[in-house]
C-alpha cells in the first residue's frame, strides 16, 4: 500500500511541475515584454506575405488573451503540435523523437561508465585512508568539474583521432555515430534505434564495432563530470556508513568484509549517489548539447545547437520542454528506485 | 587453574593495558584489567561512563575503534589466546564463540534489511549452525536459505517475539524498542557462543521494557546455562543477574567478589559509594547520596590511586602509589591501600 | 577575523596557489583593455596567420593573422566580467526572495514552486532558450544566466533562515525583548549570508564554463569581441593544422576554472562546515 501511494504522490507532483514548465516555455515563446512572438517563424532573408502574417496570427490565437493563449497552446502540448521547426523542416516533436535515440544512446553510455568507474572508485577510496588515495580522489574531483566540457571533447579528438593516426596508431573516430565505409557496405535496419542494440540483434558485426568506436570518445567525455561527482559522493557517503552503529554489530557477528561493504554497507550508501542521478542527467542533458557539436552526433543536442545558429526558436523552446520531460520521468524513476532501496521511505 | 567442583573458565582477561590515541597522544585507559568467567557464571561489570567497561568488553572479540591499541596483558578465551589472532581468524571467532549485544538496538539495527534476513544470516554463513541434512542429501542454496531462515524465526521465538514470522519480514523501524533488542539477543544466541556479552541493553529501554528484558535474560540464563558479562551502572540489575560483580573505575577493576559479598561487606571506598548511592526510602524522605567530584579524564589522571581526590578514607600512600589489587576473602578481590596490611 | 582567515588560507597551500593564479588572471584581465590596443582585434594580418608559438607571437596566431595571446587576455576581460556579474546579480535575487521566502509564510510555498520549475531544467538547456528568444548577445546571455542561478541561492537561503530562526538564541532574545526588524537584520541575516556566499567562487567558475559552452555553441559575440568559448569554436575549423588555436583559450578557460573551485573548496570548508565532504 505504501508504495503505491508513494509513486502516486511523486507523479502527481511531478505533473505540476511539469506544467510549471510548459508555463515557463509558453512565457518564453509568446509572453516576452519586447519580443514579437512571430519573429520566430520569420526566417531571416525570406520574405513573407502580409496574408500569411495575418493566417499565422489567427492561427496562433495571438489577438487572444495570455491565459487563453496557454489553454491551446497546453491542449496542443497534449496532442503532440508542439510548433514546426524550421531547422529540421519537420514538426518539433517528432524531429525531436527521431534524433532521440542517438542521444539516449550517448547518455545511457556515460552513465555506465560514469557510475561503472565511480562507484568502486568511491568505494576504494573510502576503505583506503592514507594520505596518497585522499589526495589522488580530490585531484579527480576538483579536476572533474573545472574542466570544460567541449574543450575535453576537442583535446581528446586531438590526441586520439589526429595524433594517433599521425603515429599510425589505431584511432579513434572523432564524429557521426558510425563509419561512413561500414554504413555503406552493411546498412542497418533500424529497430531500436540504438545502433549498438539493433547490430547485435541483426548479427551485423561491422557495425557494432563501428558503432561501439564512435562511442567511446563521446560517451567518456559527457561522463567525466559526473565520474568526478560520483566518485567524491560514493566516497563520503560509505565513510559515513563506515562509522555507523550497526556496521559494528555487523562486524561482531563475524561476517567477512565482503559481505558488509556489498549486503550491509552498500545500500545505505548507494541513496546519495541515486540523488545526484537526478540531477546528473540534467548536466548531462545539458552537456549533450555541447558534445554532440563537438563530435557530431545526430542527437537532440545537436539539433538544438543548429536551432540556435538558425535562430529556430520554436525548436530551442520545444527541446526545453523536452529535455524538462525526460528529466522529470527520470526524476520519477529515482524516486521508484529510492523507495525500492530503503524501505522507510514509502511510509 | 580449576580446581575440585569449580567450572573450567571460559574467559580469562589478565592485566589488560589498552591505550588511546587522543589528541595526538597516546593515554591509558585501561591499565591492568583482569576479570575470569566461568562456565555458566554471569559477571557483572559495573562502573560509571567513562570507567572503561566498554572499552574492555570490546577489546574480547577484537573490536577495539581505530585509535585503540592493546598495550599489554592477555585475554583467553576458552583457553585460547585472542590477541595474538589474525583479522580472519578472529572472525570465526566471533562467529562462534563470542556473541555481543549493544546498547542501543535501534541504530545497531541495520535499517534497509529485514529482521529476518539479519538473523537468517548468521545461519547462512556458517552451516553447521543447521540441522545437519538427511544421510545423502545434498542442500540446494535455496533450500539451505529457507533453512536459515526458518531456524532465525525459531529464534525469535526463543527470545519471546510474538507472531515471529510476521516480525521477521519487517524491518527494524517497524519494531518497537523492547523488540529489536529482543532481536539482536536472539541474533547473539544464534550463533550458540562460549560468551555473550551485554554492554548496558537495558539502558535505552523505559523501565518496563526493562524488566522484560531482564526476565528474559534470568530464563534464558536458566534455560541454556548461559555464560554472561553483564555490563551495566545499575546495582540493581546486578542484584537480580549476577553471580559476580567487577567494579571498574577509571580505567581499572578496584573490586571483584561474589555478588553476596560485595553487597553485604564492600571493601573498596568506590564500591560502597555506589552502593550507598541507589535512593533509599527511609520514613517518608527519599535519600540520595551522591558521590562527590566526578571520574577524571582518560587524559589527566591523577597521580597514585585514581580515585584518591573523591576517596572518603584517603591516606597520604593514596597519592603516591597505585594500589594493586590483593585477596581479602574467597574469590573477593580489592585495590585499595585501606586493605594492604590485612592482605595474605 | 580577517587575520584568522588568512592564517587558515595559509595553511592550505593549494587554496591560496588557486588565489594567487585566479589573482594574476583576473588582475591581467582588468588590465588588458588599457594596455592593448583595440588594433589588435580589428587588424587583419594575412602573411601571419595561423603561425605557431614563437618568440613574437607567444601563443601563436589565428587565421586572420592576430596575435593569439592579446586574444585571450583581452577575452579574460569579457569573461570575467560577465561571469562576475551573473554571480553578483543571481545572489543578490536570490538572497532577498529566499529571505522574503524564509520570514514571510504566505510567500514560501508560491516561490518554492517556482524554484522548482526552474531547477527541473538543466541550466545549460534553460539559458539557451531564454537567450535564443532574447537574440544573439553577450547580454542577453547574461541575462538567461542570471535567470538560471537565482534560483539555487533563493532556495539555499530560505533554508538557512528557516533554521536559523527555530534557534534557541532567536527566541532567547524575543524573549528579552528584541524586535522583529532588527532581529532580523542584525542578527539572523548575518548568521545565514556566509554558508551562501561561500559558494559563490565555485560558482563564478560554473557560470564561466557555461557561458564559454553557450559561446562555444553559437551564442558568441563574434569574431571582432574575443571570448573565450568563440575562441575555441573558431579554432576548431584548424584543429589540426593549428592546434594552439584551441588549446590556449581552452586551457586559459580550465585554469580560471580550477583556482576559482580550489578557493571555493577552501571557502566552502571555512565558511559552511556542514557541507564539508
Amino acid at each position: 500500500m505504501g508504495f503505491v501511494a508513494y509513486v502516486l504522490k511523486r507523479l502527481a507532483y511531478l505533473g505540476l511541475v511539469l506544467l510549471g514548465v510548459s508555463a515557463v516555455v509558453f512565457f518564453l515563446l509568446r509572453g516576452m515584454p519586447g519580443v514579437d512572438p512571430l519573429a520566430a517563424y520569420i526566417a531571416p532573408g525570406l520574405p513573407i506575405s502580409q496574408d500569411a502574417l495575418t493566417a499565422l496570427r489567427r492561427e496562433l490565437r495571438l489577438d487572444e488573451p495570455l491565459p487563453v493563449q496557454y489553454v491551446y497552446y497546453v491542449t496542443n502540448l497534449l496532442r503532440g503540435d508542439w510548433g514546426f521547426s524550421r531547422t529540421a523542416a519537420q514538426p518539433v516533436l517528432e524531429a525531436l523523437l527521431g534524433r532521440l535515440p542517438a542521444t539516449i544512446e550517448l547518455a545511457v553510455f556515460a552513465v555506465v561508465l560514469s557510475t561503472g568507474l565511480g562507484v568502486p572508485l568511491g568505494i576504494i577510496a573510502a576503505l583506503r585512508r592514507d594520505r596518497a588515495t585522499d589526495v589522488a580522489v580530490r585531484v579527480i574531483s576538483i579536476t572533474g568539474i573545472s574542466f570544460p566540457v567541449f574543450w575535453l571533447g576537442i583535446i581528446l579528438q586531438l590526441v586520439f583521432f589526429y595524433y594517433l593516426g599521425q603515429l599510425g596508431l589505431p584511432s579513434l573516430p572523432s564524429r557521426g555515430r558510425v563509419g561512413d565505409l561500414v554504413a555503406l557496405q552493411s546498412p542497418l535496419k533500424a529497430v531500436t534505434g540504438f545502433y549498438v542494440v539493433d547490430s547485435l540483434i541483426a548479427g551485423n558485426l561491422a557495425v557494432f564495432t563501428s558503432a561501439l568506436r564512435h562511442l567511446l570518445l563521446p560517451a567518456f567525455t559527457l561522463s567525466l563530470i559526473s565520474l568526478a561527482a560520483i566518485v567524491r559522493i560514493m566516497r563520503a557517503s560509505m565513510l559515513e556508513v563506515l562509522r555507523q552503529d550497526y556496521i559494528l554489530l555487523a562486524r561482531s557477528k563475524g561476517l567477512p568484509l565482503r559481505i558488509i561493504i556489498v549486503r550491509h554497507a552498500l545500500r545505505n550508501a548507494i541513496t546519495p549517489v541515486l540523488t545526484t542521478a537526478g540531477t546528473t542527467l540534467g548536466i548531462l542533458l545539458g552537456g549533450a548539447v555541447v558534445v554532440e557539436t563537438v563530435f557530431s552526433w545526430p542527437g537532440i543536442g545537436r539539433l538544438a545547437a543548429q536551432g540556435i545558429l538558425n535562430n529556430d526558436s520554436i525548436l530551442v523552446v520545444g527541446f526545453t520542454l523536452f529535455v524538462a520531460t525526460m528529466m522529470v520521468l527520470v526524476n520519477l524513476v529515482v524516486d521508484v528506485l529510492y523507495a525500492v532501496v530503503d524501505p522507510r521511505v514509502r511510509y | 587453574m580449576a580446581s575440585g567442583g569449580e567450572r573450567p573458565a571460559v574467559l580469562e582477561v589478565r592485566d589488560l593495558g589498552v591505550e588511546l590515541g587522543i589528541g595526538g597522544k597516546w593515554v591509558q585507559a585501561l591499565r591492568d584489567v583482569s576479570l575470569t568467567i566461568r562456565g555458566g557464571e554471569v559477571l557483572g561489570l559495573v562502573g560509571e561512563s567513562g570507567s572503561g567497561k566498554s572499552l574492555t568488553a570490546l577489546s574480547i572479540p577484537g573490536l577495539l575503534p581505530g585509535n585503540a591499541r592493546v598495550v599489554g596483558g592477555s585475554i583467553r578465551l576458552m583457553g585460547e589466546d585472542v590477541l595474538g589472532l589474525s583479522e580472519p581468524q578472529l572472525n570465526r571467532l566471533r562467529t562462534r564463540s563470542v556473541a555481543f549485544i549493544f546498547q542501543n538496538p535501534t541504530t545497531f539495527l541495520n535499517p534497509v534489511l529485514t529482521v529476518g534476513a539479519q538473523i537468517s544470516e548468521i545461519f547462512e554463513l556458517s552451516p553447521e549452525l543447521l540441522d545437519p541434512p538427511g544421510a545423502g542429501v545434498r542442500p540446494s542454496r535455496r533450500s539451505r536459505r529457507r533453512q536459515a531462515w526458518a531456524k532465525g524465526i525459531e529464534y525469535l521465538r526463543v527470545v519471546r517475539i510474538p507472531d515471529p514470522e510476521r516480525i521477521a519480514r519487517q524491518y527494524p523501524f517497524e519494531l518497537s524498542g523492547g523488540m529489536q533488542q529482543r532481536a539482536v539477543i536472539a541474533m547473539a544466541l544464534a550463533r550458540k557462543p562460549h560468551l555473550v556479552i551485554a554492554d548496558e541493553i537495558t539502558t535505552a529501554l523505559d523501565v518496563t521494557v526493562q524488566a522484560q528484558i531482564l526476565s528474559l535474560l534470568s530464563e534464558l540464563r536458566r534455560s541454556i546455562g548461559m555464560t554472561l558479562l553483564l555490563i551495566t551502572h545499575d546495582m540493581g540489575i546486578v542484584a537480580q543477574l549476577a553471580d559476580r560483580v567487577a567494579v571498574m573505575y577509571s580505567g581499572t577493576v578496584v573490586e571483584s567478589a561474589d555478588v553476596r559479598s560485595l553487597f553485604r561487606e564492600a571493601r573498596h571506598p568506590y564500591a560502597r559509594a555506589l552502593l550507598a548511592a541507589v535512593p533509599t526510602i527511609r520514613g517518608d524522605r527519599t535519600i540520595f547520596q551522591a558521590i562527590p567530584g566526578s571520574m577524571p579524564a582518560v587524559s589527566d589522571p591523577p597521580a597514585g590511586c585514581r580515585f584518591h581526590p573523591r576517596c572518603p578514607r584517603v591516606l597520604p600512600h593514596c597519592l603516591a602509589v597505585r594500589p594493586l589489587s590483593l585477596l581479602v576473602g574467597p574469590g573477593h578481590a580489592v585495590a585499595c591501600h585501606l586493605y594492604e596490611e590485612r592482605a595474605e | 577575523m580577517a587575520i584568522a582567515i588568512a592564517g587558515r588560507l595559509w595553511q592550505n597551500k593549494l587554496a591560496a596557489a588557486g588565489l594567487a593564479v585566479f589573482g594574476i588572471i583576473a588582475l591581467t584581465g582588468a588590465m588588458a583593455p588599457l594596455v592593448i590596443p583595440a588594433s589588435v582585434v580589428r587588424d587583419v594580418t594575412f602573411a601571419a596567420k595561423l603561425t605557431p608559438p614563437s618568440g613574437q607571437h607567444w601563443f601563436g596566431t589565428d587565421d586572420y593573422g592576430r596575435d593569439l595571446f592579446f586574444l585571450v587576455l583581452l577575452a579574460a576581460h569579457l569573461d570575467l566580467r560577465t561571469a562576475l556579474f551573473v554571480v553578483l546579480a543571481a545572489l543578490a535575487i536570490g538572497i532577498c526572495l529566499g529571505a522574503l521566502a524564509g520570514f514571510v509564510k504566505r510567500l514560501d510555498e508560491p516561490l518554492m514552486r517556482i524554484t522548482d520549475v526552474f531547477l527541473s531544467i538543466p541550466s545549460l538547456v534553460l539559458a539557451m532558450a531564454i537567450a535564443s528568444v532574447l537574440g544573439r548577445s553577450i547580454e542577453n546571455l547574461s541575462i538567461a544566466l542570471v535567470f538560471v542561478s537565482w534560483p539555487i541561492y533563493c532556495r539555499l537561503m530560505r533554508g538557512q533562515v528557516l533554521t536559523e530562526k527555530e534557534k534557541p538564541y532567536v527566541r532567547a532574545l524575543t524573549t528579552l525583548g528584541v524586535g522583529r526588524v532588527r532581529m532580523i537584520f542584525r542578527h539572523i541575516i548575518p548568521n545565514t549570508l556566509f554558508p551562501v556566499i561561500a559558494r559563490a567562487p565555485a560558482d563564478v567558475g560554473l557560470i564561466l564554463i557555461t557561458l564559454a559552452a553557450l559561446s562555444y555553441i553559437g551564442f558568441g559575440p563574434g569574431p571582432y569581441v574575443p571570448e573565450w568559448g568563440s575562441l575555441v569554436a573558431a579554432g576548431q575549423a584548424y584543429i589540426f593544422q593549428a592546434p594552439w588555436l584551441v588549446t590556449f583559450p581552452g586551457a586559459a578557460i580550465f585554469l580560471t576554472s580550477l583556482s576559482l573551485n580550489l578557493v571555493g573548496d577552501w571557502a566552502r570548508d571555512v565558511f559552511d562546515p556542514r557541507l564539508r565532504s
